[in-house]
């Protein structure tokens, strides 16, 4: 009887040592330094001027990532489909296209958060005038995602795009969209 | 060395996506602004000219602006309550939903306005919607290159105030009661919303999708001769609401909260088009409209005289398909068969009595009666002629069309007509006495209703400020 309580206690405690041990594997392999693709999908949403004159609307777009060396940075290119209507017969597509840096903040659990910043420029079309042209654009956001599996991270995005035209004369407006959307990432190695 | 290419492809790929930045417009303020300008006015007249406009004639009176479908109660309350009678409005109040555009046989249509917009007009010669230059409805840009021909505005509401309320109390006195209110703009204003009367009569009545029927949400107006524009067009859309001098006192009877017979006597447009009938309750397709959409550069102004005080109406020598037309493609013919109204009809059941012996007595004959007719009435809705009939006219008076430039030639008789697009117009001249109070000129067969200028004579080629004078 009181062998069989030490064998309990001593099989527990093997089971804490191997699953820890396995634990810690597991963190130590961190897939998301892999270059990465993926895609994301959710609503797209005007806001300050630009949401006087079209509505939120549901699109997504794609990005590829690639860490550098072993900094918590990566260096990302996105682009994606936007496409705005109105209650009217206004409606606006943006098609942004641009590069960013992201941080991956120091935080030692198995949550990705990231702040990025990125340029570059984005297609801008208008209807009813059929009006089209490249304009210059930032991006700013921030990017949380967790491992599901050794292949793929799950997450959320915010990125707030601003679309600048201000600069050009007579031009009194920016545009002004936040993305928000459910990401997937796919840890692809090379 | 991986460092130094990661940067290297970051430098090439920026380069890429900066180089694509081509445009020099202004993309976003092009998508706010619009080009297209929406003005509604409360006038028959289209011009800006507040002279050339024809004042507010205020009398209240049986022959002119108290509807014949008033019952005998109006001449007891005037007889009986000397010291306040039946007032003009002072105030029209409309509350518009949205607006939209339309090809000229429906189809699918654009919305251009589509936030709720009010307005509250003075019934005075001040206002801007009754001194011609009318009200900014906010909208939208439009399409270019579609062809428009119908502008669809959904009215919620359209109320006059100086609506007054009376009953018939227990012993058959008639007695004032609160003036009627109304909810306008989330606020209580003394008044009564003719909107919601807005079904036309007999005609709308018995179709089995009679509920959804409303002639005002949205109240159909034709654009006169279309509307396209090009990308860069600065357009004006005009449309006209035929209010002033065109309104009269109806009566709507119906049972009070304590079970006595009531009325309310209110103001709304006069059924010059379709007569109102005592117990009529409803009024629809009397509220009439007409659109016309112009470049703001390339209008020009006429100046002329005429012999008398009348209205002088101009029309394009051709419409929008390239067909000559005359003013007998818009005005209707009152010795047409089509344009009195069918003597059948719904016959209104009598009201209860108040608790007199005569009064029961005269119920309960008017009630024998209101058998005899609605056994009638059956008949003819059963055999087909209810519908012919009431089809034929209501498709005549639809056939109306109001003529897109008007000025009224008052003091000293002479007129100004703005805004008027550059092209080949038709003047011609209808004097006043041809068109008495909360009447539109009509008569197309009639010698010498109308008359044409001589100089010059018609069609007169508009192309920049041009004076046409009449005889």
């Amino acid at each position: 009887m009181k062998n069989n309580v030490l064998y309990g206690m001593l099989t527990i405690l093997l089971v804490f040592i191997i699953a820890g041990n396995g634990y810690a594997q597991r963190k130590k392999g961190d897939y998301f330094l892999k270059p990465q693709i993926g895609m994301w999908f959710g609503p797209v949403t005007p806001v300050f001027s630009t949401a006087d004159d079209v509505d939120t609307d549901l699109w997504g777009g794609g990005f590829m990532r690639f860490n550098i060396s072993s900094l918590p940075l990566k260096i990302g290119f996105d682009s994606s489909y936007e496409h705005f209507k109105s209650e009217g017969i206004k409606e606006l597509t943006i098609i942004p296209v641009y590069g960013s840096l992201l941080w991956r903040l120091p935080i030692d659990m198995p949550i990705v958060f990231q702040l990025k910043a990125g340029a570059g420029s984005a297609k801008v079309m208008i209807k009813p005038e059929n009006m089209e042209q490249w304009d210059p654009m930032g991006m700013l956001g921030f990017e949380l995602s967790f491992p599901a599996g050794k292949w793929i991270n799950i997450g959320l995005r915010i990125d707030y795009l601003f679309i600048y035209e201000e600069y050009q004369k007579g031009a009194r407006k920016n545009g002004h969209i936040i993305n928000t959307g459910l990401t997937l990432y796919l840890n692809i190695g090379i | 060395m991986i460092m130094k290419k990661y940067m290297q492809l970051l430098y090439a790929l920026a380069i890429v996506i900066l180089i694509g930045c081509t445009g020099d417009d202004a993309l976003f303020d092009e998508l706010a602004g619009s080009r297209v300008t929406v003005i509604i006015k409360g006038t028959f007249e289209s011009t800006t000219d507040s002279s050339s406009i024809k004042d507010w004639d205020t009398t209240v009176s049986e022959l002119q602006s108290i509807d014949d479908s008033v019952n005998d109660m109006i001449t007891d309350v005037i007889d009986m309550d000397p010291d306040t009678p039946e007032k003009f409005p002072d105030t029209f109040m409309v509350d518009i939903a949205e607006m939209r555009l339309a090809k000229e046989d429906g189809g699918s249509d654009d919305k251009v306005a589509y936030e709720r917009q009010v307005f509250t007009a003075a019934v005075s010669d001040t206002d801007p919607f009754f001194n011609g230059q009318g009200v900014v409805l906010d909208c939208d840009d439009i399409k270019p290159g579609k062809r428009y021909g119908m502008v669809m505005l959904y009215i919620r509401k359209l109320i006059f105030d100086n609506a007054t309320q009376w009953y018939f109390d227990s012993s058959g006195n008639i007695m004032r009661d609160d003036a009627p209110e109304e909810i306008f703009h989330e606020n209580d204003v003394y008044g009564f919303d003719f909107n919601q009367l807005m079904v036309n009569t007999y005609y709308d009545y018995l179709k089995q999708n009679y509920d959804d029927i409303i002639r005002v949400f949205p109240l159909r107006i034709p654009i006169d001769g279309g509307l396209v524009v090009d990308k860069d067009d600065e357009i004006v859309i005009e449309i006209r609401l035929v209010i002033k001098n065109f309104v009269k006192l109806y009566e709507y009877d119906f049972y009070n909260d304590n079970g006595y017979r009531a009325a309310y006597h209110y103001w709304a447009v006069s059924d010059w088009l379709r007569a109102v009938e005592p117990d009529d309750v409803y009024m629809g397709g009397n509220l009439l409209g007409v659109a016309r959409a112009y470049k703001k550069k390339e209008v020009a102004t006429v100046i002329g005289s005429t012999a008398s005080p009348g209205y002088v109406i101009a029309i394009p020598a051709t419409d929008m398909y390239g067909n000559p037309q005359t003013i007998k493609n818009y005005f209707l013919d009152d010795d047409n068969s089509y344009w009195n109204r069918p003597s059948v009809y719904e016959p209104a059941a009598p009201l209860f009595p108040y608790g007199t012996v005569e009064g029961y007595l005269d119920y309960y004959l008017r009630y024998e009666q209101y058998k005899v007719e609605y056994n009638a009435f059956v008949k003819a809705v059963n055999d087909g002629s209810y519908e012919t009939l009431w089809n034929s006219y209501d498709g005549y008076k639809h056939s109306l069309r109001l003529p897109p430039l008007v000025a009224y030639a008052g003091t000293g008789n002479t007129y100004t007509l703005t805004n008027v697009p550059y092209g080949d117009y038709l003047f011609y001249f209808v004097a006043d006495s041809n068109v008495p109070y909360g009447k539109l000129p009509q008569d197309v067969d009639e010698v010498g209703y109308w008359s044409e200028p001589t100089s010059p004579a018609n069609p007169v080629s508009i192309n920049t400020n041009t004076p046409v004078n009449f005889p």
